[in-house]
């Protein structure tokens, strides 16, 4: 190819680049924005099993649905924590079924019922021919062993110390998506922390209090429901039951609890919860407070539906800040052979390569399966271009599209650019230290290929 | 208690000292728990569910290295798919239970003997501070 030719492709890229690129500029985020969904996370309470907070999630994804009033999908997720101690309620539960005659000794599937107070069926049974081993459901942790428990959390959990959790928050934060924190028992000092961490995020991540003329509050797209809080700290709605005995307790020894907001029936006028069981102490998430069968139940369907249909998502286009890290690859090129991370070129000529180069900009921590972003400032003007010579050949960014890769969890910027020379042995591209990079939601990215030419929409 | 057992009030379980128990099929679920599973969820799909999640609630307790979150993680994702599959099954009508008290019975007939129980509690505490959502779609299998 002779040096006219040359310049003619060159000249030709360069015009289908200009075009295209803004092209995919004139491309207005905010009439391609829609509403975000909803997280539901969900914060479980004291002496709760894995499987036990999947049910908890299940049950109230089905009293709550998949979608709001305004038809808003809700995506439903744990924020898990477990109990300090479960494994001395077994030492317990084993001591003293030996203590008792030793009838029970080994039979471990009675565990969980009997921390719960052995309401069920097997117990029940258990019950009608060996009366006796009701010492046993007696030596299990008692309201107020629970309740000091619970105060011992309160004193130590009053920061967000979870790292998954906060990797969950922030990528909700960045994408603009709406949260609803619903807590039970102990998961309310931890959905605390995490709503503080949340609103602080959004603040120090900079999302705008004023768009435009729309003034927006982070408070409107985070909001709690504190089902038998375990602390008196509250973001939302509360649902406490009187007879709650471990939350009572908790009052009883100095740890602060919100007053009480629903009156319930004794433990013998109880109908069994969804997961047929009974809780003697009145606290149970699934045995009292989402049992259908029990009017409390409506109070926190009510408290949950009230702040799914007012959740506000920041307004469209909303801006984003966050902290990301650029790398550099250069996908093709005339001359020389590729290479990752050292291009090399044929000394002393001049370069002409286009539509090759691809900056990688990896966002720190995760972000949302379905979030698009358009980079729209921070990005560094130029990166520094470095030649065997130690000759910088610095070029100017012209737009750049970003797509979160499903994989490896990050989000790729592909910068295109026109044409640039080089007449050192080899190049290539330097940002080792992270940038923080605006970035605009929108619904869909549409970007170009340069390489074929074709429009390739994710 | 025997008797109780012979007339399936209570469940009538191995209690050997192993936590993988006796699966003589290699099925990767205990003999036991598949008989449990048989005569309590005799619907040909509950009883689908019903093994898929019992299966995977095995699994975790059988986790190498509580230390490795991605092993504990994919074993969690697997254990919710089962848990999800019992909730589009049981609806707690008539002639189904109510899924929160099949997935309870589940885990409680897993973890049967201490070092069972044990071994769910050690992966309870090796999922704290984690944060899950939960799938789209019909996780059955």
């Amino acid at each position: 190819v002779n040096n006219t030719s040359r310049t003619l492709i060159v000249t030709f890229f360069v015009f289908f680049l200009l075009f295209t690129g803004l092209a995919g500029a004139a491309t207005s985020p905010e009439s391609t924005c829609k509403e975000k969904h909803i997280i539901f996370g969900f914060f479980n309470g004291v002496k709760t099993h894995p499987a036990q907070a999947w049910s908890s999630l299940l049950e109230l994804r089905k009293i709550h649905g998949d979608y709001n009033l305004r038809g808003e999908k809700i995506k439903y997720r744990t924020f898990y924590n477990s109990t300090l101690g479960f494994a001395d309620f077994v030492e317990t539960f084993e001591q003293r079924a030996e203590e008792q005659n030793g009838v029970l000794k080994g039979r471990y599937e009675l565990f969980f019922d009997a921390i719960n107070g052995g309401g069920g069926s097997w117990w029940s049974s258990i019950l009608k021919v060996l009366p006796n081993q009701q010492a046993v459901l007696e030596a299990m942790p008692s309201a107020q062993a629970i309740a000091a428990q619970l105060l011992a959390a309160q004193k130590t959990n009053t920061e967000l110390n979870y790292s998954f959790h906060k990797d969950t928050i922030d990528a909700a934060v960045k994408t603009g998506t709406k949260l609803l924190f619903v807590a039970h028992s102990q998961g309310n000092l931890f959905a605390n922390a995490a709503y503080k961490y949340a609103i602080t995020a959004i603040t120090k991540n900079g999302i705008k209090q004023s768009f435009g003329d729309v003034y927006f509050s982070p408070e409107s797209m985070i909001r709690m429901v504190h089902i038998a809080p375990a602390s008196i700290e509250t973001h939302g709605p509360v649902i406490l039951a009187d007879k709650d005995l471990v939350i009572n307790g908790l009052r009883l020894l100095g740890g602060g609890v919100p007053s009480i907001t629903d009156v319930i029936g004794g433990y013998f006028l109880r109908p069994a919860g969804i997961n047929g069981e009974r809780d003697f102490l009145g606290h149970g998430l699934l045995e009292i407070y989402i049992n259908q069968k029990m009017p409390i139940a409506n109070s926190v369907k009510s408290a949950i539906d009230s702040e799914l249909n007012s959740l506000n998502p920041p307004p469209c286009g909303m801006e984003f800040l966050f902290q990301a890290t650029i790398t550099c690859d250069f996908v093709k090129y005339p001359y020389g052979q590729y290479s990752k991370t050292r291009h090399l070129l044929r000394a002393g000529y001049h370069h002409d390569v286009f539509g090759q180069i691809i900056v990688n900009i990896r966002a720190v921590g995760g972000l949302d399966d379905d979030a698009h972003f358009q980079v729209i400032s921070g990005v560094p003007k130029s990166l520094t271009v470095t030649s065997d010579t130690m000759k910088p050949f610095p070029w100017h960014r012209r737009d750049a599209w970003v797509k979160y890769d499903f994989e490896k969890k990050s989000v790729t910027a592909s910068f295109k650019y026109g044409k640039f020379f080089t007449d050192g042995y080899g190049i290539a591209c330097t940002q080792t230290e992270p940038v923080l990079v605006w970035a605009r939601s929108v619904e869909e990215v549409e970007r170009t290929d340069y390489s074929s030419g074709s429009l390739i929409t994710w | 208690l025997l008797a109780l057992e012979e007339s399936k009030a209570i469940p009538k379980l191995e209690r050997g000292n192993t936590i993988s128990g006796v699966d003589s099929d290699s099925n990767g679920l205990r003999d036991d728990v598949e008989r449990y599973i048989s005569e309590n969820y005799p619907i040909k799909a509950q009883k689908a569910a019903a093994t898929q999640a019992a299966r995977a609630i095995q699994k975790v307790l059988l986790i190498t290295d509580l230390t490795d979150s991605a092993l504990v993680h994919a074993a969690s994702e697997k254990e919710a798919q089962g848990i999800q599959c019992i909730y589009s099954v049981f609806d707690g009508s008539a002639d189904s239970m109510q899924p929160a008290q099949v997935v309870q019975e589940l885990v409680s007939v897993t973890t049967n003997t201490k070092p069972r129980l044990l071994a769910y509690l050690a992966y309870s505490k090796a999922l704290d501070g984690t944060s899950m959502e939960l799938s789209e779609g019909d996780t059955c299998e």
